[in-house]
């Protein structure tokens, strides 16, 4: 099979992306990922599989349906979704007339997704390019390859998102593709980790330092949570361990906690978890981006 | 086509694909039209630029499409609008990935191209019509999405900060 065929589950592609990268790029999301961060501002990324999202605020009460879609909802949370289930969801998609309902998520060919990539070929200079995100992307290896693959014979300047949670032997399959890793660090500390992500941060960690020192070019990216990781000490921390890393990374990303995410909670039927944290100030920010400067490390606030 | 009829005093007309602002009192007297627009609603804003709404896939969609066309046909000139926020031109980073866009632009031999920078006014015109501002892209902390399917709590406060210019 070549790698055009090689399938995988994308819940988005989010064209002249400025913000995760150099350059202008286009985003290729793929669904599912093993973390479960509290404070997750893309609930659709997290389940490896499609799931149906209803915008209330979209619905008109068509009456198209014995039972209206909000109505439906409750029973379409957070599980997989038999035949019947998902044929009665595909009728309700097809006939919404506002695009209220729709599925998240779709098994798509890396071939397609990368000519959709391509379109946008001609503002891919200045050291712009594609970048897969997720989710986690190393969640679906054979597919996240093929696409980086495909836009190196392209051409295509590439990025890989990851939390880093995952076997080295993947990371080491996919580096050869990889221009530059956008890589998240949200705490050194493996208690607080294990307890907001749900997973522990060992591998992630060691994965960081292979990739740095296997010659990786990599972004870190730390999410600024109030609450989890949003203090001077574990900003301290964070940027010690970046600073100490085998070799320098290109740069860090401060991404402060917002709550844009919350409407999307609501639409896939689940509870906001991550609730009663002010966001940060902007001075707040500053004060936490003097702290990784101070460590050496050029730093910007927002990706 | 065009080209056929003569105009009354025996001149060329020259065709033009821009709308400047009749395009409301022109949309007022066109029927509903296949893409879901009602009958008298206004058409696009400039001849070239996308009805309200249906540009869903971003600025380098819009200007793809447009190059599909053979404009050298239209010899009277031809108008095309897109709006972005202030974030938009924000620091040097901003300013060159701005510089990038116009590249790709005249890589890809659009006549002309014309930005506006939007405002809170037209934001909370986003909020009151949501449907006609579909494809309007705002930034909030590193993050872009789009405005009309953002929490109202949280769209009167890019509001509230894009009267400050500093979203």
């Amino acid at each position: 099979m070549g790698l055009s065929q090689v399938t995988g589950i994308v819940f988005d592609i989010q064209r002249m992306s400025m913000h995760d990268g150099p350059g202008l790029r286009t985003n290729v999301f793929l669904k599912g990922c093993p973390l479960r961060c509290a404070w997750c501002a893309n609930p659709e990324s997290q389940a490896s599989y499609p799931e149906p999202m209803l915008r209330a605020g979209q619905c008109i009460d068509c009456g198209q349906f014995l039972e209206t879609c909000t109505h439906c909802l409750p029973n379409w949370r957070g599980q997989q979704r038999n035949q019947t289930q998902r044929i009665e969801i595909d009728e309700r998609v097809a006939l919404c007339p506002t695009g209220a309902v729709t599925w998240t998520g779709a098994r798509r060919a890396a071939g397609d997704v990368i000519a959709e990539v391509l379109r946008d070929r001609p503002f891919y200079g200045d050291g712009g390019g594609m970048t897969v995100t997720g989710g986690e992307p190393t969640m679906q290896p054979d597919f996240c390859a093929a696409l980086l693959q495909l836009a190196h014979d392209a051409g295509v300047a590439t990025a890989l998102e990851t939390c880093g949670y995952t076997q080295w032997a993947i990371f080491e399959r996919l580096l050869p593709h990889v221009d530059l890793f956008l890589y998240d660090i949200k705490h050194v500390d493996a208690a607080p980790h294990r307890q907001f992500t749900g997973v522990d941060n060992a591998p992630i960690l060691t994965n960081l330092q292979r990739l740095t020192a296997a010659g990786a070019r990599v972004r870190a990216r730390i999410p600024l949570i109030p609450g989890f990781n949003a203090t001077p000490e574990d900003v301290a921390a964070i940027a010690k361990f970046i600073a100490y890393l085998p070799r320098p990374v290109q740069g860090v990303d401060l991404l402060p906690y917002h709550t844009m995410g919350k409407a999307k909670y609501t639409a896939l039927g689940r509870e906001f978890p991550w609730v009663d944290h002010a966001r940060l100030t902007d001075a707040q920010i500053r004060e936490m981006a003097t702290i990784f400067a101070a460590h050496g490390l050029a730093v910007t606030i927002g990706g | 086509m065009v080209e056929q009829h003569p105009t009354i005093r025996g001149g060329v007309y020259q065709p033009g694909f821009y709308t400047v602002s009749a395009h409301v009192p022109m949309g007022a007297n066109v029927g509903a039209t296949p893409d879901g627009r009602h009958a008298g609603a206004p058409l696009a804003d400039g001849g070239l630029s996308p009805t309200a709404g249906r540009d869903r896939k971003g600025a380098t969609a819009v200007l793809h499409s447009v190059s599909k066309l053979d404009l050298k046909l239209a010899s009277n000139g031809t108008l095309l609008n897109m709006k972005f926020l202030p974030s938009f031109f924000e620091g040097p980073e901003a300013l060159r990935k701005f510089a990038t866009l116009l590249r790709g632009f005249s890589a890809l031999h659009i006549p002309h191209v014309q930005f506006n920078v939007v405002d809170a006014g037209t934001l909370r015109a986003a909020q009151a019509n949501p449907d006609e501002w579909r494809s309007l892209v705002v930034r909030v902390a590193g993050y872009s999405a789009y405005f009309i399917e953002l929490d109202q709590e949280l769209q009167d406060e890019i509001i509230r900060r894009s009267e400050f210019g500093e979203i």
